[in-house]
């Protein structure tokens, strides 16, 4: 059967017609064959993919790729002439598009409850606009929204003491809490029975804040 | 709607002519050691004052905002403890709500600065005590239930204090302040929204807003003579205004409070 098949090697490629790399494609295998029989015929893979199944039965390779991509196939194989080569590329079907999460809800709804809000800032940072902001949190419409809805609001100098003189131990939890955030700077917090629970939004002031923004700012988070 | 300028009485008050009036304020000390507002705090430039308290009016008011009561020291001497006590009141507003306010009773700070009922005391002898031992609290049912004993009426120079009563406050006393000598660390001060205390005529009072009327400043005070000047701030009366003339004699010596301890 080899002596044959050699034989039918030497007259095929006596004729010039050497063998080529057929591919045929099955669903997201290949089938690699070559047109005609070769004889001590080897398969290498580039680039190398471990992922990248053959199945090579010494006269045909069902390559499955485990992903979309192209590869190099390369057959060798043993004429009287020396050693030859095949080279043909699989590739399968597209890349795979790129995974696009689900797009985010427009408006999500946080868990609606109490809020601890927390304005923490320095001492140098009173200015006019900001005081004017704290008073308005303290009375009127936003002082109102706030109680109605059984917010709880401190607004802190970050360096605080307690009767002690030493900080306050409540204002340098909330300090930690600011993560580098530069102060003056607003926390909203889960509002427990024990007291203060997740922090659920933090962010800077910024000149163009005011008491209504702040408000907008505990309602997002469901307050 | 009356404004506050429609009772003439109450700008400039002239305290001396009052039936209320009992002298309190014995003056400026000769010296201090307390760091200035001027020296810590830039100056808003005078041409900005209208224009920041047109805002402060626009959104409702300033710090007069934040006094939830019209204190009353009766006819002792012991205003510049009302007036700190005020002060102390006003910044405690800010810092926990205008709801969560602890009342403060005035007569336990005049005690330790003050030699009689009508002898009077030092506006810079008030914040010192009020820095170094701070105030009790207001004798009040909800006080009673949060501080028990730890507590004193609003009058009274003879009522002994309570058992412990350093202990309970120091849980109000001062933190920050600046004096203020000038007119423009004054106002600065004020358009910051700290409240200060200030002595005029004889009689301490606590300055809260800035307010301008015909291009003219004048400062809003709050009052500790009870049901005396002008409404504001959802009360019948207690306030009234100085001219820039009054501000000025105000602001040889006074001070801005900025934080009280946070318990």
């Amino acid at each position: 059967m080899r002596a044959f098949l050699l034989w039918l090697a030497l007259c095929i490629s006596c004729l010039g017609a050497e063998p080529e790399l057929v591919v045929t494609q099955f669903g997201t295998a290949s089938v690699v064959a070559p047109s005609a029989p070769v004889e001590k015929a080897g398969w290498l893979v580039l680039p190398a993919d471990p992922s990248f199944l053959v199945i090579d039965d010494g006269k045909r390779a069902v390559l499955a790729p485990s992903k979309a991509g192209s590869w190099w196939v390369i057959l060798a194989y043993q004429t009287e002439a020396g050693q030859q080569f095949l080279v043909v590329t699989v590739t399968r079907g597209k890349p795979d598009p790129p995974v696009v999460p689900d797009p985010p809800d427009p408006d999500p709804q946080p868990e609606a409850g109490k809020r601890v809000v927390v304005i923490l800032h320095e001492t140098e940072d009173i200015t006019a606009d900001l005081a004017r902001v704290f008073t308005a949190l303290r009375a009127g419409p936003a002082a109102s929204y706030l109680k109605d809805k059984g917010h709880l609001l401190s607004i802190l100098d970050d360096d605080s003491v307690g009767p002690d003189g030493k900080p306050s131990p409540g204002v340098v939890a909330w300090r930690e809490q600011l993560g580098g955030l530069a102060m003056p700077a607003v926390l909203i917090a889960e509002k427990t029975t024990a007291g203060t629970g997740k922090v659920l939004a933090k962010r800077t002031l910024t000149n163009g804040d005011n008491a209504a923004s702040i408000i907008e700012s505990v309602k997002k988070t469901g307050g | 709607m009356p404004t506050k300028f429609d009772n003439p009485a109450f700008v400039d008050a002239d305290f001396p002519r009052w039936s209320e009036y009992t002298r309190g304020d014995n003056g400026a000390p000769a010296f201090h050691r307390f760091a200035a507002f001027e020296d810590t705090v830039p100056a808003i430039p005078k041409a900005d004052w209208p224009d920041l308290a047109a805002k402060i009016e626009a959104e409702g008011g300033g710090a007069e905002l934040l006094v939830t009561r019209i204190m009353n020291q009766r006819n002792e001497g012991s205003c510049v403890s009302f007036a700190c006590s005020q002060a102390m009141q006003v910044v405690l507003a800010r810092q926990v709500g205008r709801d969560a306010v602890t009342q403060l009773s005035p007569i336990s700070l005049y005690k330790r600065i003050g030699s009689s009922p009508s002898s009077g005391a030092m506006v810079s002898d008030g914040l010192e005590e009020m820095a170094s031992r701070g105030i009790l609290p207001l004798d009040t049912p909800e006080n009673r239930a949060k501080f028990g004993n730890g507590i004193m009426p609003e009058t009274g120079f003879h009522t002994p204090f309570p058992p412990d009563w350093q202990v309970t406050a120091a849980k109000f006393k001062a933190v920050e302040w600046l004096i203020v000598r000038s007119v423009d660390g004054l106002v600065t001060a004020l358009l910051n929204q700290h409240p200060v205390v200030v002595g005029r005529s004889g009689h301490s009072i606590c300055y809260t807003t800035p307010v301008y009327k015909d291009g003219q400043l004048y400062a809003q005070y709050v009052n500790s003579w009870g049901s005396w000047g002008f409404g504001d701030a959802g009360f019948p009366d207690g306030f009234g205004l100085d001219s820039e003339r009054m501000i000025r004699s105000a602001s040889n010596w006074a001070f801005a409070l900025r934080s009280v301890v946070v318990s």
